[in-house]
């Protein structure tokens, strides 16, 4: 029963998003979750605070030509390009599937290439009993408005979030591009047009070269960086926009551990999401929740939703 | 907390013995718990010590409590499993993809190594031989001083060749079970008229289906190579490959 399991925001480890409560603030990243099967091979995926399933496009993506993986010192690229079955099979395959191993509200990660196209995708995924949030994935480049990213530029990126609100009454997250220059800038255009909470960050634009090619690894040249190398950078860009804004932000990027889910909070979140970690370690989320109580009486914390922006100047 | 019912396992395995094939591969026996593994085909992620993504490779051949890891050194990560010294403990994710379908009503297979692509037949050759069934064997190598791996297969009829397809066409069977790069297996689906399989190493992500970082279109639309292969049926290859995307 979806109610019996709901989340209560309660006890040491409980938090509230946007009017939802969560068991843990522990949530998989989109995309590299899928819609939570294969994970649910390793574990009991009830132990999630909530999770984040790959971000879904009005119709089906297959998404970049491989190689679409490289190795980083401390992380991984990827150009996976949101392959995805698209939102009508998402909502009559993956996610009756998913509600059979998964017992608490989701987020319902949503891409598109046109301000329309957003609003019409999240119109059909909010619809689903198992939504709890629409999280607005706004890197992608706007097909109608020469391609520049919806969330490097404030206009469209409150374009987005308007369009969206209008069409649901769930909480709507948007979830913001470090490839900016002053992402507090969007946050707060975010935030003006009615957005429910922010996401920080998505991936950082890099790209390796085989030495041996000499060519770049990714065939689409470039990638997103994500894992534990782009932790400080995340935390930086929750710390400043915490100060920006007044809604509540997950962090996310290079969480790997419950010592970084704490910095995290105290930097100003949450809730934090957990990618790459869960990439290379499929337990790595269930470790991380089983870690935070210990953890927690180390530094003294006695709840967490005790500690959220904590490391701020009051 | 692993559920035993479904595919993958998290487990800790131990390097029994590492040993040279040749200049650049080594031969790795782990260790461990491999109730995991069903068939031929399948492969492990190893957890690499200083390295962010795991490295998958073909169970070239197991058992109860133990299997072997046919490595060629390409680069850093290689290089460091390569250096290993027994008794190292590794964390290794066993039973992943969909491997060999074993046809035991073709009497006259021949199996299909290119250079370390031979891995998986090991495995393979014997289990068919288990089944009543004598394959043969070809190992694909461009170099002659490159070529290794006929030991493995003993009291068998092993051939190495240069050229593969010109080998294959030499070669009387009534059906294949190859391993190689994906532009050779590409080119092996297409050419050959018996039925078959093939197998293909990608750049993987996680190896376990969650990312979508090794996804082909195949006749059948968009199919991971991790979990819908790395095996797949001859029919199933076309010869387009991934196509299209802007952005991530
Ligand atoms: C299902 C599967 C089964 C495999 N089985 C075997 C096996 O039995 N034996 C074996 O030796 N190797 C196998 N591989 C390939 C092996 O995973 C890679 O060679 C290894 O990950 C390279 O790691 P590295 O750190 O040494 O190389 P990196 O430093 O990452 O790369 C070095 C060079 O290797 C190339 N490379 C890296 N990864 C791959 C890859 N996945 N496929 C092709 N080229 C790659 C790169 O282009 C680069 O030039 C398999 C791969 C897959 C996906
Ligand atoms: C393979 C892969 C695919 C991703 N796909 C999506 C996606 O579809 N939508 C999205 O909003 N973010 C996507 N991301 C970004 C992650 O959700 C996350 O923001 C980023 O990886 C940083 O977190 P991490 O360092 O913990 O991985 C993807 C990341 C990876 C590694
Ligand atoms: S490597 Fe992640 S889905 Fe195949």
């Amino acid at each position: 029963m979806l109610t019996e399991k709901l989340g209560t925001g309660g006890g040491r480890l409980g938090v509230t998003l946007c009017g939802i409560g969560l068991d843990n603030p522990v949530i998989p990243a989109s995309g590299t979750f899928g819609y939570g099967k294969e994970f649910a091979a390793f574990y009991d995926l009830d132990v999630l605070g909530s999770l984040s399933f790959k971000g879904t496009t009005r119709r089906e993506r297959e998404g970049n030509p491989l190689p679409r993986i490289a190795e980083a010192p401390a992380g991984m690229l990827n150009s996976v390009g949101l392959q995805n079955p698209g939102a009508e099979k998402v909502l009559a395959e993956e996610l009756p599937a998913l509600r059979e191993r998964f017992h608490k509200p989701v987020l319902a990660n949503v891409s598109g290439f046109s301000v329309e196209e957003y609003a019409e995708t999240c119109a059909m995924l909010a619809e689903d009993a198992s939504v709890g949030w629409l999280e607005v994935n706004i890197s992608c480049p706007n097909v109608h408005g020469g391609g520049m990213s919806f969330g490097t530029d404030p206009k469209q990126a409150a374009a987005v979030t308007a369009a969206v609100k209008k069409v649901t009454d769930k909480p709507v997250i948007m979830k913001l591009t470090p490839n900016v220059t002053d992402i507090t800038e969007i946050a707060r255009a975010c935030e003006g047009a009615g957005a429910d909470g922010l996401c920080l960050i998505n991936t950082v634009s890099a790209m390796r070269i085989d030495l041996r090619t000499r060519r770049p690894v990714l065939k689409n040249t470039t990638g997103g960086l994500s894992g534990p190398g782009i932790f400080p950078i995340a935390l930086r860009a929750v710390w400043q926009v915490y100060e920006a804004v007044t809604i509540p932000l997950i962090g996310c990027g290079g969480v790997s551990s419950a010592a970084d889910v704490i910095e995290m909070m105290l930097a100003g979140a949450t809730a934090v999401e957990v990618g790459a970690a869960g990439l290379r370690d499929p337990l790595a989320c269930p470790k991380i929740i089983a870690a935070l109580e210990e953890t927690m009486d180390r530094y003294g914390i006695r709840e967490l939703k005790e500690i959220i922006g904590g490391a701020h100047d009051r | 907390m692993v559920n035993e019912k479904l595919g993958p396992r998290d487990g800790r395995f131990r390097l029994a013995e590492s040993s040279a094939l040749s200049a650049t591969v080594r031969l790795l026996r782990l260790t461990g718990d491999t109730g995991a593994i069903r068939v031929p085909g399948q492969f492990v992620s190893v957890s690499v010590p200083g390295k962010f993504l795991r490295r998958p490779f073909s169970v070239c051949d197991w058992d109860e409590g133990w299997l072997t890891l046919l490595i060629e050194r390409v680069g850093a990560g290689t290089e460091l499993l390569h250096a290993l010294e027994p008794g190292t403990e590794l964390d290794v994710l066993t039973g992943l993809g969909y491997g060999f379908t074993l046809r035991p009503d073709r009497r006259e297979p021949v199996l299909v190594g290119c250079g370390s692509g031979l891995s998986p037949l090991v495995g393979l050759a014997r289990r068919l031989r288990a089944a009543g069934i004598e394959p043969k064997v070809l190992l694909g190598f461009r170099e002659e001083r490159a070529r290794f791996g006929a030991e493995l297969f003993p009291g068998m009829d092993v051939r190495y060749a240069e050229d593969v397809f010109k080998a294959l066409d030499e070669t009387a069977h009534d059906c294949f079970y190859a391993c190689g790069s994906e532009n050779v297996m590409t080119q092996l689906a297409r050419r050959e008229k018996t039925a078959g399989q093939v197998a293909f190493d990608v750049r993987m992500g996680c190896g376990f289906g969650a990312c979508m970082g090794c996804a082909i279109r195949t006749r059948d639309g968009m199919k991971r190579v991790c979990t819908d292969g790395p095996v797949f049926e001859k029919w199933e290859m076309i010869n387009e490959k991934c196509s299209m995307g802007n952005d991530q």
